[in-house]
């Protein structure tokens, strides 16, 4: 026994760094929308960065820990308490004692929480990853009433729950409102002026926007060809023009291929803080280099590698 | 294959690179980059997460910190590792046989909401319409858009069709439809904008086999007709 889902969320999903491997197929590779959050979750409870976690959105679950065990919240506050009362914060490590119910109150920031639990939970693998594509019922794990989470390996006692008093402090601004990208194969379809609004303003996220794709709300881009281009390749992050004048950008549960244009990519390393974007909420777009992309992309990376070294040496003190 | 090919590159965001062959529909083309693909496939390279063949693009999705970490570039290693299989003679001696799948569709009018009108509208009978859809060997160029769904073409001229205006919000699994000179069959239930002539009751995508898809980039496909009877049947066994 382990975890025991009292109530479901909206969606709730187990997921993985994504099932690559399989796109020449169609298989689409799914995964953790925030994959920052995630690697936060694991390191703070000296899990492997790549171990599994769930993912969910607001209204989130209730859950009962029927085992002790540690665990990380990280990505968005959800007001998380213990027995309905002991709040708990993000991005810190926990000792749950058997019998604590964790539940969240309310939306305080951010789209995806991301729960990590000392060990792992068993999971559903098909074609080598845990990732769970929405509308896909045979494949992954979405959570249910009732639903029974068993601990892969359970090797921790707690006396009581217990927050630890360190903080792990994310690499990312979620609170920055640029969302970088680079230019994308067909940006040459915007004129100048074009390229300039979109650089210029502000889009709003659309409420049909999903773990497939944002579908934003702002000026309409006008290309100078209609033209759809042949279907080629596309991947997280590709931002479609549709033909309507609308963008649209690819996530975790995106397409492998399509036939829109392509203005462009969001860089990787700005993926988490658009994946914290609630709809209603905006951003401004910025042009980088590929060279930008790839740097930022290493100093996260930097920074993790630190915290994961850090929290480490905080495991000793567990 | 003695034709040396060029290629465009260009990066798809800071994850993915694709060399692109051209910008039609050519068998040609699409048959030299589903050799790229099997002679990566043989040899997989480190770094790399996915090989997605189109029509006539090739993409590679690879770890970029794989690259960075190690200070070396990740467009210019993996253009040298495609430039390296672009080598003539490499490429030309190993085509692949083609698998050859039959497909069952029933072209009946519950099956096909689109097909009298568009026999209508290319000034032909429903029957006429069946045998041209019927008739050709389909190539499937690529798989794309659902897990499973594969790309084939060329529909006869006579029968190729535009997009619905607006897309149906549901499309029944198995449904087979046309855009443009292609034809495709809707593995599971979608939205789509096809125009739907026909069904087939077999599963195109299936997570319980060992392989999942039934159709994969570079089979050969052929459809019959099978009546309103024979799908119910097939359905339930």
């Amino acid at each position: 026994m382990s975890i025991r889902v009292i109530k479901k969320g909206i969606l709730d999903t187990i997921q993985d760094e994504g099932r690559y491997g399989y796109q020449h197929l169609g298989i689409h590779p799914s995964g953790v929308m925030d994959t920052v959050a995630m690697r936060m979750a694991n390191t703070l409870i000296g899990n492997p960065i790549q171990e599994p976690v769930l993912e969910m959105h607001f209204p989130a679950p209730s859950l009962l820990f029927e085992e002790d065990t540690l665990i990380a919240i990280s990505g968005a506050d959800f007001d998380a308490r213990l027995n309905r009362d002991l709040p708990i914060l993000i991005n810190r490590c926990i000792a749950i004692k058997a019998g604590t119910q964790l539940s969240f109150q309310q939306q305080i920031r951010g789209a995806r929480a991301y729960i990590a639990v000392r060990g792992g939970v068993q999971s559903t693998l098909w074609l080598n990853s845990a990732a769970t594509p929405v509308g896909f019922t045979s494949i992954g794990t979405q959570l249910q009433n009732e639903m029974i989470l068993p601990f892969k390996n359970n090797d921790f006692q707690v006396a009581e729950n217990k927050i630890f008093s360190w903080t792990a402090l994310s690499p990312v601004n979620y609170q920055n409102t640029i969302i970088r990208y680079t230019a994308g194969h067909e940006i040459s379809r915007l004129n100048d002026a074009m390229q300039t609004l979109v650089d210029n303003s502000t889009f709003i996220l659309d409420k049909s926007s999903n773990r497939m794709g944002y579908r934003l709300v702002g000026p309409s881009i006008i290309p100078n060809t209609h033209t759809e281009i042949l279907s080629t390749a596309v991947s997280r992050g590709t931002i479609q023009l549709l033909p309507s004048g609308q963008l649209i950008i690819l996530m975790a549960d995106h397409q492998t291929t399509g036939g829109y244009p392509r203005i462009g990519h969001i860089i990787t390393a700005d993926f988490p803080k658009l994946a914290q974007r609630n709809p209603g909420e905006g951003f401004q777009f910025k042009q980088v280099s590929l060279q930008e992309a790839h740097k930022a992309l290493q100093a996260q990376e930097l920074h993790l590698k630190q915290l994961e070294t850090g929290c480490k040496l905080r495991m000793g003190d567990v | 294959m003695s034709v040396k090919y060029t290629y465009q590159c260009y990066a798809i965001g800071d994850h993915a690179l694709t060399f692109s062959f051209g910008d039609r529909i050519d068998t040609t083309v699409n048959e030299y980059i589903l050799q790229l693909f099997h002679l990566y496939r043989n040899f997989p390279w480190p770094g790399i997460k996915d090989c997605i063949p189109a029509y006539t693009t090739i993409t590679f999705v690879y770890d970029a910190l794989y690259f960075l970490n190690r200070k070396i570039d990740p467009i210019d290693t993996i253009q040298a590792l495609v430039d390296e299989l672009l080598i003539p003679n490499t490429v030309t001696h190993k085509k692949k046989t083609n698998n050859l799948v039959r497909i069952p569709v029933c072209y009946a009018t519950c099956c096909a909401p689109d097909l009298a009108s568009l026999a209508t509208i290319k000034q032909i009978t429903a029957s006429e319409l069946i045998q041209l859809h019927s008739s050709v060997t389909y190539r499937v160029f690529m798989n794309g858009f659902l897990p499973g769904f594969a790309y084939m073409g060329k529909v006869d001229e006579k029968i190729n069709a535009p997009r619905l205006t607006s897309p149906r919000q549901k499309v029944p699994a198995g449904s087979v439809g046309i855009a443009g000179d292609q034809t495709g069959i809707y593995p599971m239930e979608s939205p789509g904008g096809w125009q739907l002539i026909g069904r087939t009751p077999l599963s195109l995508f299936n997570t319980n086999a060992v392989k999942p898809c039934l159709l994969e980039p570079g089979d050969q496909v052929q459809f019959y007709p099978i009546s309103w009877n024979e799908f119910q049947n097939w359905s339930a066994q």
